[in-house]
C-alpha cells in the first residue's frame, strides 16, 4: 500500500508511524489553548535558532537577544507592530541557515576562501526555511534574507544597496551588531564609524536615538507570542525540519528517522511509559545537535562501541542537552540526551551513572544510536569477516548497554531487517 | 547638492536563483544587466552567465566580477591606483567642472588621478575591480555631502584602498564560460544561447532619470565631466524610440521575438507593471506562469 507523504513521517526500516499518533507522542495535546500552542512553537523556533548559533560559534541566546534589540530599536523608530514582531522572530531565526550550510556542515572542508563565500548563503538559506514555516509573522523571511546586506552594496547574500534594502532588514543588522557586544556603547561606536558604508546614515541616527533613549536596556517582554499563528501540526513539522536539517548538516541523512523507528520499537517492547516515550521521541530527533558544532560526527571519529569516544560522546550529549534545557517544550528530553553517553556498568560519562540510575529512555537511545551507526557502516561497506551489527551490539551488552534493551533491540532490528 | 533618488530596482539574485532552479536552468543571459552583482551571485552558484549593457562602466565591472575567474589586485597594485605616482603626468583638471558642485577640489583631483591610473591597468579583470571599488568611493562622497555630520571623514586614498581591496572577495571561478558585452539588447540576445533569458527591463525613459551615481560614474570612466548618458542610449532599442508608450511596447515585443531560441524567459517586474508585460509575453510564449513575491517583485515566466 502506498503511503502518502503527509500521512507517514517515518519509514525507517519499514516502520510507518501515523502522524497524528506521532504528534501525540512528542507533545501533550495543546487542546484549544492557542497560547500554549504559540509558546510551544516559539520554543521550537528559539531552539532552531540556538542550533544555528551554536554552529556559528555564537551564544545560544544570541538570536533572541538580536531579535529583542532589533524590536526595541524598531519601537523607538515607531515602526508598525507587525514589523516589530517580525523583527523579533527574524532575529531568533537569523542563524538557522547555518544548519546544513555547505561551508559549515560535516564532510571535506572547502578552502577558506570558498568557505567564506559559502557562508554568505546563510541568510538566504535561513529565509528559505522561514518561508516554509507556517505561522511566522508576515515579512519575517525577507528580513532574515537581507539583514546582512550593507548600505553601500558590499553585504551579502544579494549585494543589495541603498534603499533596495528593506528598512526592517537594516534594523535587524543593527540588532546583530549590538547583540555581538556586551556593552551597547561599543556597538554605537561601530555603527557611527560604519555610517554610510555598512549602515544608512538614517539608520545610524536611529541606533543612536535608541541608545540614548533606552541606554541599550531591553524590555523584559520576551517573545511576542500573539504574533505567532501556528497551525495544529506546525510544531511537529518544525521539529521534523530541524531534525532533517541537522542530519543533513551532520552528514547522516535521515538518521533520526532510523533511530526513532528503532527507539519507538524498543520502547514499545519494553513497555516504556508515556513520559519516557515522549522524551525518547524528541531526543532521538535532536541528539545530533551536539555533533552539529563539533568538527566531525562522533561515529566517524570513534567506533560507537569504543571507550575512547566516550568523552567526545559526552561532550556532544552535553551540548545538545544544554540547548534543550533552555526550552520548556523540549525540556523533557534533556536528561535523555545528557545521559545517552553513560555506560550501563557505570564506567561512562558524564556522571558515571549505573543501571537504573540511567533513565530508560537514555539506555534505549544510546543502544539505538550505536546500532544505527554500525548498521549504516555495515550497509555501505559490508565486511563478511566481521560480526553482524546486532552481534556487535550484543558484545557490549551489560557493559555499555542495558541487556534488556539489547535483547529488545535485537528483536526489533530483526523485524526491521 | 545632488539628490540621490530611491529609484534603484531591487534585483535579488538569491530569489532569482530559486525561480531559475524550478526550471532546471543552468545558464542565463541578461541583456539589461546594469551593475552585474546579481550575475556574480549566479556565477558563484554554478550558473553560466552572460550579460550585456550599454553603459561601459557596468561592462567593465562585469569584466572584473563576472568574466574574470582569478585575477585580483594585490596590495602593491592597489597602492599604485589610489595615489598619484611620482613622475607620472596626470590630467588633474579632468573633473574640475564638478568642483564645488558635487565634490571638493581634492576629490576632483583624486578622480582625475584614479581615472588615469585605472586606464593604465593592463588586465580587464583588474580594471573592472578597480572601477567597482572606486565607484563605492564616489557613492560615499555623494552621500557624505548629504550627511556631512553622520559619516566619517576618511582620506580618499584610504577609502579607495579599502573598497578596491574588498572587490577581491567576489572573484571566483565556476568552471564555466561567463561573459559580458557592451551591446544593445538584441545584440546580446543574439550572441548567446542559454537555458533562460532574464529580463529586468528598464522603465520607460529611465535613462533620463538615471541615478547620479550611475551616470556620473560613466562620465568618470569616459573621462569627460560633461558626458551625457543619452549618448549611450540614443540609438538603442529602448532609447529614443521608446519615449512614447507604444514604442516601448514594440521594443519589448521585439526583444521577446528575438528570444525565441531561449527555452525560458523570465521577466522581473512589479504588480504595477504586470499588465504591461504579461500580454506581450503571452504573444511570445505558450505557457506563462506568474510568481508573485511582493507587489514590487513579480516574476513572469514564459515557456515554449
Amino acid at each position: 500500500m502506498e503511503t502518502p507523504p503527509s500521512a507517514a513521517i517515518c519509514e525507517g526500516f519499514g516502520t510507518v508511524i501515523d502522524k497524528t499518533a506521532y504528534s501525540m507522542t512528542l507533545f501533550q495535546d495543546a487542546g484549544s489553548d492557542p497560547r500554549l500552542a504559540a509558546r510551544r512553537f516559539a520554543d521550537l523556533l528559539a531552539c532552531f535558532g540556538s542550533i544555528g548559533n551554536s554552529i556559528l560559534g555564537l551564544p545560544l541566546d544570541f538570536g533572541e537577544r538580536k531579535g529583542a534589540i532589533a524590536a526595541s530599536i524598531a519601537r523607538t523608530a515607531h515602526r508598525p507592530d507587525l514589523e516589530i514582531n517580525a523583527l523579533y522572530y527574524a532575529g531568533v531565526l537569523s542563524g538557522i541557515g547555518a544548519v546544513g550550510n555547505a561551508a559549515l556542515r560535516k564532510g571535506t572542508p572547502p578552502t577558506a576562501r570558498i568557505a567564506a563565500m559559502l557562508r554568505w548563503d546563510v541568510p538566504a538559506d535561513a529565509a528559505r526555511i522561514c518561508e516554509q514555516i507556517a505561522g511566522l509573522p508576515a515579512g519575517t523571511a525577507d528580513i532574515v534574507r537581507w539583514h546582512m546586506e550593507n548600505w553601500d552594496g558590499t553585504g551579502y547574500p544579494d549585494q543589495l544597496r541603498w534603499h533596495t534594502i528593506p528598512v526592517p532588514a537594516q534594523i535587524l543588522h543593527l540588532g546583530d551588531v549590538a547583540a555581538r557586544v556586551t556593552d551597547p556603547e561599543d556597538a554605537l561606536a561601530t555603527v557611527n564609524l560604519e555610517s554610510g558604508r555598512t549602515y544608512a546614515p538614517e539608520m545610524a541616527r536611529t541606533y543612536s536615538s535608541w541608545f540614548h533613549l533606552t541606554g541599550g536596556a531591553l524590555d523584559a517582554g520576551g517573545a511576542p507570542l500573539d504574533a505567532l499563528a501556528p497551525e495544529a501540526s506546525s510544531a511537529v513539522d518544525l521539529l521534523d525540519t530541524m531534525a532533517d536539517r541537522l542530519d543533513e548538516h551532520n552528514g547522516t541523512p535521515d538518521r533520526w528517522r532510523r533511530v526513532s523507528a528503532l527507539a519507538e520499537g524498543v520502547a514499545e517492547a519494553l513497555g516504556a511509559g508515556d513520559e519516557d516515550r515522549r522524551a525518547l521521541a524528541i531526543a532521538s530527533m535532536l541528539f545530533g545537535i551536539g555533533e552539529a558544532a563539533a568538527e566531525e560526527p562522533e561515529n566517524v571519529k570513534f567506533d560507537p562501541l569504543s571507550r575512547l569516544g566516550s568523552a567526545e560522546r559526552a561532550r556532544n550529549a552535553d551540548t545538545a542537552a544544554r540547548v534543550l534545557a533552555t526550552r520548556e517544550t523540549l525540556h523533557a528530553a534533556e536528561a535523555t540526551v545528557r545521559s545517552r553517553s553513560e555506560w550501563y556498568d557505570g564506567s561512562g560519562k558524564p556522571g558515571g551513572l549505573q543501571h537504573d540510575a540511567i533513565a530508560l529512555s537514555s539506555r534505549i537511545l544510546s543502544a539505538c544510536i550505536a546500532y544505527e551507526a554500525i548498521d549504516q557502516a555495515h550497509r555501505t561497506q559490508p565486511r563478511p569477516d566481521r560480526l553482524r551489527p546486532i552481534e556487535r551490539i550484543e558484545t557490549a551488552s551489560g557493559s555499555q548497554f542495558d541487556p534488556t534493551v539489547t535483547r529488545a533491540l535485537a528483536v526489533v532490528a530483526r523485524t526491521h531487517a | 547638492m545632488i539628490e540621490l533618488h530611491e529609484r534603484t530596482r531591487r534585483i535579488s539574485p538569491s530569489r532569482l536563483i530559486e525561480v531559475l532552479r524550478r526550471y532546471d536552468v543552468s545558464s542565463v543571459v541578461d541583456p539589461f544587466m546594469g551593475l552585474p552583482t546579481h550575475l556574480n551571485y549566479l556565477k558563484r552558484h554554478g550558473m553560466a552567465v552572460h550579460g550585456g549593457d550599454l553603459l561601459d562602466w557596468f561592462v567593465r565591472v562585469g569584466e572584473g566580477i563576472v568574466a574574470n575567474d582569478q585575477t585580483v589586485l594585490r596590495d602593491s597594485e592597489v597602492a599604485e591606483i589610489v595615489e598619484m605616482l611620482p613622475g607620472k603626468i596626470y590630467a588633474i583638471d579632468r573633473f574640475k567642472a564638478w568642483e564645488g558642485v558635487f565634490f571638493s577640489e581634492e576629490q576632483c583631483i583624486y578622480l582625475g588621478v584614479w581615472h588615469d591610473n585605472v586606464r593604465g591597468l593592463r588586465s580587464d579583470g583588474q580594471t573592472g575591480l578597480a572601477v567597482l571599488g572606486l565607484w563605492h568611493v564616489l557613492c560615499y562622497w555623494l552621500l557624505k555631502a548629504q550627511f556631512p555630520d553622520d559619516m566619517q571623514d576618511v582620506p580618499p586614498s584610504e577609502l579607495a584602498w579599502s573598497y578596491i581591496r574588498q572587490t577581491e572577495q567576489w572573484v571566483m571561478t565556476n568552471l564555466r564560460h561567463n561573459s559580458v558585452r557592451n551591446a544593445d539588447v538584441l545584440a546580446t540576445i543574439g550572441a548567446h544561447s542559454a537555458d533562460a533569458l532574464f529580463l529586468a527591463p528598464p522603465a520607460r525613459n529611465s535613462f533620463r532619470n538615471a541615478d547620479a551615481r550611475i551616470w556620473m560614474w560613466e562620465a568618470w570612466w569616459q573621462g569627460d565631466a560633461y558626458y551625457n548618458i543619452e549618448h549611450a542610449y540614443r540609438n538603442s532599442l529602448f532609447g529614443a524610440r521608446s519615449v512614447e508608450e507604444h514604442a516601448y511596447a514594440r521594443a519589448m515585443a521585439s526583444v521577446l521575438s528575438a528570444a525565441q531560441n531561449y527555452p525560458l524567459i523570465v521577466i522581473q517586474t512589479t504588480e504595477q507593471h504586470l499588465a504591461e508585460f504579461e500580454p506581450l509575453l503571452r504573444d511570445a510564449r505558450t505557457h506563462i506562469e506568474t510568481i508573485a513575491i511582493h507587489s514590487d517583485e513579480y516574476y513572469l515566466v514564459g515557456r515554449r
